[in-house]
């Protein structure tokens, strides 16, 4: 092959072809080795170390962001055992949602309101947190933007914790916010309605509430606000209520 | 085995330099430090909704507390919101330094933990931008800071040529391989969810943002729209991670996925996610002369 003819790549090198070692002319940007091939290939040992890395690295990255729906019991073994390189490299998706929407209640925009009624009767007694005439420092932001979307997934954590009846782990987030209005007497997270809600979404009670009971000079006590069951009225099945 | 060691770390092809990514991924981690600057004594500050004390009685009472020990972060050490300041407006320095400072590994590796930490400590309110922000900047840290360049003698008189060193290959597969994995479990995860084969998908990702400024949910809401556009979701995403790999697809491929993070993007606001994804598909590029090309004297 003659010397000046274009070279083809060769398929399995790991060195620059001899015929394109780089010449005296040559310059370096900026200040690296200059002519050592040692930079295009690392020691064999190193370059095994390296693949046998890459390999467990992209099995827990897979496994991981597979969990983001649903996890086995293995996955959560494997992820437990590694959970040092995961988390302390934040490479862990820990049920990031990756699939932007399944169009469950929990990635509604939720609201966070407060009352100055100890027993609020009508919408208008209620006042939602972050809105401009609130003027309060908690929700900041605009809808859509980042500060919201934090806010977003802090409250709709805690709906999703209050309607599996885990009160008290929810009181650890709300309490600073109950801390921050002085004057609400009940706080309660709710659901916007939207385009893929139906009539019974949008009817359904609070995802949580709870009434503030303050005394001077203590912590404010939290008792969570069960839901109102739906009823019916019972049926009469006796004669009078028959002929009735 | 061989092959899997020359597609590490041997230079692809005509491969592209990773300037694009780094700074680009810099100016978003800038954003992201910016974003925190308003409510981060709200969130960590000694009276903060996730101050140490809430967060520890939290996990403690969710039976959580072996689950999160790893997520470590030394910004779990303090609650002065002076110093959580500080450490947001130190961040934003270490990305102007590694846009425009000297070629050197040290910020660009300090930047990185600088993001994992914030990361970390945003336990409850971290989402996946933080996920891809980290793992994108983690390679890049990895890869040398400044692009190796050769003048060579050549039948041209003298060209440049571009031989990164091993570690510049091995950051740029890695960018490659995760984010078409992130993708490709994407597209997995969204079938996993019935609107992603009714047709509604596109609607369910926009409507529970109605009050935001830029509202596309009703733009779409004729079937003829979001229908065929949530399929297109779903298809781009599958098949394109896939075909970015193919040589004589590259180009077309490394479109498609650009249009789809900008389409996902206007429909979930998430900007700083999408925005990282497209950034760190730059890695795809092909452009530069490789050694490969120049013909020597």
């Amino acid at each position: 092959m003659s010397p000046l003819a274009k070279p083809t790549r060769p398929a399995k090198t790991h060195s620059i072809p001899s015929q394109l070692k780089p010449t005296n002319d040559l310059t370096v940007v900026p200040g690296q080795d200059d002519n050592s091939d040692k930079l295009y290939v690392p020691a064999p040992w190193i370059a095994k170390l390296v693949m046998v890395w890459v390999m467990v690295h992209f099995v827990l990255c897979a496994i991981s962001y597979s969990s983001s729906i649903a996890s086995s019991g293995l996955q959560d073994r494997i992820l437990a055992a590694f959970g040092p390189y995961m988390s302390l490299t934040h490479l862990d998706a820990d049920g990031a949602s990756l699939h932007f929407s399944d169009s469950s209640l929990s990635e509604k925009t939720h609201l966070i309101s407060q009352s100055s009624f100890a027993r609020p009767e009508t919408e208008d007694q209620w006042t939602v947190i972050g809105a401009n005439e609130s003027g309060s420092k908690l929700m900041g932001g605009y809808a859509g933007g980042d500060r919201q979307r934090r806010w977003q997934r802090l409250i709709s954590g805690m709906a999703e914790l209050g309607e599996s009846d885990q009160g008290n782990v929810v009181a650890w987030l709300i309490e600073p916010i109950v801390l921050a209005e002085p004057k609400a007497k009940q706080i309660r997270i709710t659901r916007e309605p939207d385009l893929m809600t139906t009539v019974v979404d949008d009817a359904a009670p609070p995802a949580y509430t709870v009434s503030v009971l303050r005394q001077e000079g203590q912590q404010p006590r939290l008792i969570q606000v069960s839901p109102p069951r739906l009823t019916a009225p019972a049926i009469d099945r006796t004669s009078e209520g028959a002929a009735r | 085995m061989k092959s899997f060691q020359d597609f590490l770390f041997v230079a692809e092809h005509g491969a592209a330099s990773l300037r694009l990514v780094r700074v680009g991924l810099s100016l978003i981690a800038a954003w992201y430090f910016i974003s925190h600057w308003a409510d981060v004594g709200v969130w960590f500050a000694e009276d903060g909704v996730l101050s140490n004390a809430q967060v520890i009685g939290f996990l403690e009472t969710a039976n959580l507390t072996s689950e999160t020990n790893w997520q470590w972060s030394p910004l779990f050490l303090v609650n002065s919101i002076v110093f959580l300041r500080a450490f947001l407006a130190f961040g934003v320095v270490l990305t102007i330094a590694t846009i425009v400072g000297p070629a050197k590994r040290v910020p660009a590796v300090l930047l990185w933990l600088w993001v994992v930490w914030l990361a970390n400590r945003s336990l409850l309110i971290a989402g996946p931008e933080e996920l891809v922000l980290t793992y994108g900047l983690g390679y890049l840290a990895l890869a040398s800071p400044a692009d190796m360049q050769r003048r060579m003698a050549t039948s041209e008189a003298s060209t440049t040529v571009h031989c990164d060193s091993w570690l510049t290959n091995l950051a740029r597969r890695l960018i490659q391989l995760h984010t078409t994995l992130l993708i490709g479990m994407t597209a997995l995860t969204m079938l996993a969810s019935k609107v992603w084969w009714d047709g509604t998908g596109s609607v369910a990702v926009a409507a529970p943002l109605g009050r935001r400024s830029l509202d596309v949910s009703e733009a779409i809401s004729n079937p003829w729209i979001h229908e065929p556009l949530t399929h297109l979701i779903v298809l781009v995403a599958m098949f394109g991670c896939v075909t970015i790999w193919m040589k004589n697809l590259r180009q077309f491929s490394l479109y498609g996925l650009l249009v789809w993070c900008l389409v996902m993007a206007i429909l979930s606001s998430q900007w700083m996610y999408l925005a990282s994804i497209a950034v760190l598909l730059q890695a795809f590029q092909t452009e530069r002369k490789s050694i490969y090309d120049v013909q020597p004297l």
